[in-house]
């Protein structure tokens, strides 16, 4: 197999504080030059550089789709915005064989006040489309997108979901040898997610070569053959999707078993803890066999008494998937749940059996202000293999509920 | 974005759990070779020019010939590699100029041009006609106060069409030089977002300028034939003033685009600049009226070459000062070579202080 892109030890730095004197006033300049001959070389302290990306070296074949998974800040979009061409390298060296497409946003370049059809043609122009070659393909394109009847139309006047769409389309019709990808592939509504993530697939199979950074492990378990994983500006782990994805999400994720809030929320109301417990013996822990229930303990203050408290919690999975949303008013059928003043422990049963084996997520709200104030990802656990329906049969879904069958 | 993706997952054909990902590794792929590849016999284009049976020369044919209909516009191309390869290491030393790049884009620079032309009279009452308002309008105002009351001289010409002269070079270098130079800065969501020879955007203002100077010489020779003036033969000269024009303006716009990114003083300093200029170039007024001892100094300002050179040409009436003249040239052609490597330095940092 031929290379497609060989990177060198590519690092990046960005000069602590250069942010600010790049941006600044050319006063400062002209300021310096005028103090510069007075000044003593005082021997000013170097300023740190920060390595966004340092020694990260890899080799991608022709035709392998690539995966690039890491925490916020990890140097995903540096290196993204290396391998285009967008920022340059501080030190090492990237070859790439091959004409070079990088999708880092859609509908680059579209103008509001231009027509569906002439913004085709610009975003085209501007991810190196050739007039002709966008014209070869126009149709196709109007037609990925489902945007006919609207192609005179300013895209001003486009709802959010036909720009996404008509931006996607452009962007899917690029024949380019290398292709690298940002989470793009998150737009639209259902039906035309799944038309693009055909399109994908399409692309791989025409032999391209693609890197795509995503969140979504889901994403990245479907489409990747090969994950490449970045932390803190260095490549930690290249191999392959499954092994490297299953360890970017054990050490990724914490595994405390007791929440507690660093800032006191408010002033009417607080958490001491959110916990994970088993159900059958009680006990604190961070991973729980399948067949055991498990407990969710809300442990806070009510200062002020409260006409409806409600408290949410939302459960998701190793893929980045919300398996559901659950509120303490539910029992209820979410009528209007008074709460005393003092304090108060919530729990929240999730029964044995449901979860297949795997790594979860809790999110919790605020009572007030429902989902605008979130405690996100606050607890992770672990369902084990251990007596679990999923890990006896391996069956597919995204729950294993053990549900009750008549038989005569 | 998490949630839109969780949306997505969900949607995606699931693995069972961690431990069956393999049921889906990808479908059997195509041989490893690109479409493009493909299509040259799939055989590897660097081995058959190391010893093939075929010389190098038509080989290379060969590939122009396959790669000639599709290839990404501004990508330099490895012709003997037979595939585009690209190098990206840090820059050291002079910036390489990579002109043939920009002129790979010169597509892009068309629909850019005609986005901005487009998008400035959408949305008007009056359309396109304010192109012709615009120069219109000025002029009069400058024929009613310079003209009418200051009563500036002429040199014998109707004023309305001495000063619409001067203000046909000068408007074009007053809006293109501000707009490319806030090309950059303007188009600051593109540049982070996608790579493409950034020469282009400047470029493609001082285009959108060409234009209107296009359109406003309509209007001058209407003008000029309501006054009865006659155009003078030397108006075949007119093309070297305006190219004169051309450089000067492309060079103070890249140079001023590239600082505008370091530097936001720049946005105060460019309205400064153009009204300041206006009055150091002979737009309202003609260069005889400058004192004799003052010419040469007077004449380092290019606008004042392109502005005679206009009149000359046009009317006939002014006479042209040649050592004005090659010092206009010698400042703009030193100025744009300058600009270039100064910007081509700077563009590598665009992104990463935008």
């Amino acid at each position: 197999m031929k290379d497609a892109i060989t990177a060198q030890g590519i690092g990046k730095t960005y000069r602590l504080g250069e942010q600010a004197t790049a941006y600044g006033l050319m006063r400062e300049r002209v300021a310096d030059l005028f103090k510069a001959p007075f000044r003593k070389r005082e021997a000013s302290a170097p300023k740190e550089p920060f390595w966004a990306l340092k020694d990260v070296s890899f080799t991608i074949g022709q035709a392998e789709v690539v995966g690039l998974i890491g925490k916020n800040g990890a140097g995903k979009s540096t290196l993204l915005k290396i391998l285009s061409r967008i920022t340059e390298p501080t030190e090492g060296r990237v070859d790439l064989y091959g004409r070079v497409s990088s999708l880092l946003e859609v509908g680059i370049g579209f103008h509001p006040e231009l027509s569906g059809r002439d913004n085709v043609y610009l975003n085209g122009a501007i991810l190196g489309m050739s007039r002709n070659e966008i014209r070869r393909k126009f149709d196709e394109i109007v037609e990925f997108a489902e945007i006919a009847k609207f192609l005179d139309t300013p895209v001003k006047r486009y709802s959010s979901g036909m720009y996404v769409r008509l931006a996607f389309a452009v962007a899917a019709h690029l024949e380019p040898d290398i292709l690298i990808v940002d989470e793009v592939l998150a737009v639209g509504d259902a039906a035309f997610q799944q038309k693009c993530l055909g399109k994908m697939r399409d692309i791989r199979s025409e032999g391209r070569t693609v890197i795509v950074v995503s969140h979504n492990m889901a994403t990245i378990a479907t489409l990747c053959q090969r994950v490449l994983w970045l932390d803190a500006g260095r490549l930690t782990m290249a191999g392959a999707t499954q092994e490297t994805v299953q360890r970017y999400l054990s050490e990724g994720a914490q595994y405390d078993m007791s929440w507690v809030p660093r800032h006191p929320s408010n002033a009417e109301f607080e958490y001491h803890s959110v916990s994970v417990l088993r159900a059958d013996t009680k006990e604190m822990t961070d991973s729980i066999p399948g067949d055991v229930g498990i407990d969710i303990m809300f442990d806070f203050s009510v200062v002020k008494p409260l006409s409806d408290g409600r408290i949410e919690l939302r459960l998701v999975n190793d893929f980045g998937e919300v398996l559901f949303t659950t509120t303490s008013a539910d029992p209820d059928l979410r009528r209007n749940h008074p709460w005393s003043m003092g304090r108060h422990t919530f729990t929240c049963l999730i029964p044995a059996n449901l979860l297949p084996p795997g790594t979860y997520r809790i999110s919790v709200t605020h009572p007030f202000g429902g989902w605008d104030i979130v405690h996100e990802n606050i607890l992770a656990f672990a369902v084990t293999e251990q007596n679990s329906l999923a890990a006896i049969d391996g069956r597919a879904g995204k729950i294993a509920p053990r549900l009750d069958w008549s038989r005569d | 974005m998490s949630v839109v993706c969780a949306s997505l997952g969900a949607r995606a054909s699931r693995p069972q759990s961690l431990g069956d990902l393999k049921s889906f590794a990808p479908s059997p792929w195509a041989p490893g070779v690109s479409p493009s590849l493909r299509k040259l016999g799939g055989r590897d284009p660097s081995a058959s020019l190391r010893g093939g049976a075929r010389g190098p020369r038509e080989a290379r044919l060969d590939l122009l010939r396959e790669l000639g209909g599709r290839r990404k516009a501004w990508l330099p191309r490895d012709r003997l590699q037979g595939r585009l390869h690209t190098i990206i290491k840090p820059r050291r030393g002079l910036a390489q100029l990579d002109l043939a790049e920009v002129w790979q884009a010169r597509e892009l620079l068309g629909f850019l041009a005609w986005r901005d032309i487009v998008i400035r009279y959408k949305q008007t009452t009056l359309g396109i006609l304010w192109a012709f308002l615009r120069p219109f309008l000025t002029m009069v105002i400058f024929t009613v106060v310079f003209g009418r009351i200051a009563k500036l001289p002429s040199d014998n010409v109707p004023y309305a069409v001495f000063t619409f002269t001067a203000l046909l070079p000068w408007q074009f270098f007053a809006t293109a030089f501000a707009e490319s130079a806030n090309a950059i800065v303007g188009n600051g969501y593109m540049i982070t977002k996608i790579y493409f020879p950034r020469l282009i955007l400047p470029l493609a203002s001082v285009a959108v300028g060409i234009v209107d100077f296009a359109v406003s010489f309509v209007i001058l020779i209407f003008i000029m034939i309501g006054y009865h003036t006659p155009i003078s033969p030397r108006v075949v000269m007119l093309p070297l003033f305006f190219a004169l024009c051309v450089i000067f303006t492309i060079g103070l716009g890249l140079w001023t685009a590239a600082l505008y990114v370091r530097y936001r003083d720049m946005r105060h300093l460019i309205p400064f600049l153009t009204q300041f200029g206006m009055y150091v170039s002979p737009v309202a007024y003609s260069t005889s009226s400058v004192p004799a001892r003052y010419r040469f100094l007077y004449s380092l300002n290019p606008m004042t070459a392109v502005i005679d050179g206009f009149r000359w040409s046009l009317l006939g009436t002014t006479q042209l000062y040649v050592p004005g003249l090659v010092a206009g040239t010698v400042t703009s052609i030193v100025l744009l070579v300058a600009a270039v490597y100064y910007f081509k330095q700077t563009e590598t940092v665009f992104a990463d202080v935008m």
